[in-house]
């Protein structure tokens, strides 16, 4: 089981982000590397690739605020 | 944020090698959305610049984002707006594109990357290139404009153009597309008044005031789009 987790150094100013788009759903296999989603911080988005393949699990909905660090989704 | 500093991997060309056929692409809308994220994607993973520059424009449109296309109004509201709607992948609120508003899209392959760092290279080629041109712009936020942000591209305290960034992992680097709307000429006003009307339309309180952005063309004589490029372009390649 790996987390998904909104690495540190994504963004370097102390701001709340929110998941803008999944491109997987829930349940779905996905590749290491894979762009799962994009965070909307202010008027940029970053997006998120997974860390390891397997089956997602997603945490943390669209448009809820996330802060660096969290984890939004595993891969299992 | 006056001086533009591109990091120059050693493993990588600075810019371009050439310009290729026409300085500005046109196209009907959306299709300049379109050409923008395909060069997003092939640069994200094969190209070996350091940056790219893109000058494009698209004929009048609504551009807004994913989040306001979810919003169950979303249809009703395109299909009543006079102006076409796109939607594009990056952030902020709507704006408006037409054959006077220039696109400028800077892609960056970068170490890493916060979002000063994400701005700083369009805010400065910009900012440098309309100073050529006589015209003393500055960065900075305009809440009252529409899709307002830090990196605002402002003119006597107006609006001229807005910025968003989209920063993906690319391997060990990170890659970044900014992206600026320069308003050079054409009725500001009635893109406003589109995009306010829009956003009421998704059932947002949207209220901009008359005049709260502006275009170069209400500052200088004999401007258009292609004089704009040109003058950012000439500061791109001094760097």
């Amino acid at each position: 089981m790996s987390n998904v987790i909104i690495p540190a150094n994504l963004w370097e100013e102390d701001l709340e982000g929110a998941v803008s788009i999944w491109f997987f759903e829930e349940g779905d296999n996905v590749s290491e590397g894979d762009t799962l989603c994009e965070i909307m911080v202010e008027k940029s988005t970053f997006e998120v690739e997974a860390p390891a393949a397997g089956v997602l699990r997603i945490l943390v909905q669209v448009e809820v605020p996330v802060k660096k660090g969290d984890a939004i989704a595993h891969i299992g | 944020m006056t001086t533009a500093s591109l990091p120059v991997e050693a493993s990588l060309h600075p810019h371009r090698p050439a310009d290729q056929g026409r300085l500005i692409a046109s196209f009907p809308a959306p299709e300049g959305i379109a050409f923008e994220e395909a060069h997003f994607q092939q640069f994200r993973t094969g190209s070996d610049m350091a940056s790219e520059l893109h000058f494009w424009t698209q004929s009048r449109c609504l551009v807004t984002t994913p989040a306001f296309a979810r919003r169950r109004e979303f249809k009703r509201a395109s299909a009543h707006s006079p102006w076409p709607v796109a939607v594009r992948r990056s952030g902020g609120a709507t704006i408006f594109h037409e054959p006077g508003v220039l696109c400028v899209t800077l892609f960056e392959q970068l170490v890493s990357a916060n979002i000063e760092r994400a701005y700083s290279g369009i805010c400065s080629l910009i900012v440098n290139g309309l100073r050529e041109l006589g015209v003393q712009a500055e960065v900075g936020p305009l809440p009252s404009a529409p899709c307002d942000g830090r990196f605002n591209i402002l003119l006597d305290g107006r609006k001229l153009a807005g910025t968003a960034a989209r920063i993906s992992p690319a391997g060990n680097r990170v890659v970044v597309m900014a992206h600026a709307a320069l308003l050079v000429e054409g009725d500001c006003r009635a893109g406003v008044e589109a995009v306010a009307a829009f956003e009421n339309a998704l059932g947002l309180d949207a209220a901009y005031p008359s005049g709260c952005m502006t275009t170069l063309a209400e500052h200088v004589d004999r401007i258009d789009v292609v004089s704009v490029a040109a003058a950012i372009r000439k500061i791109y390649r001094q760097l």
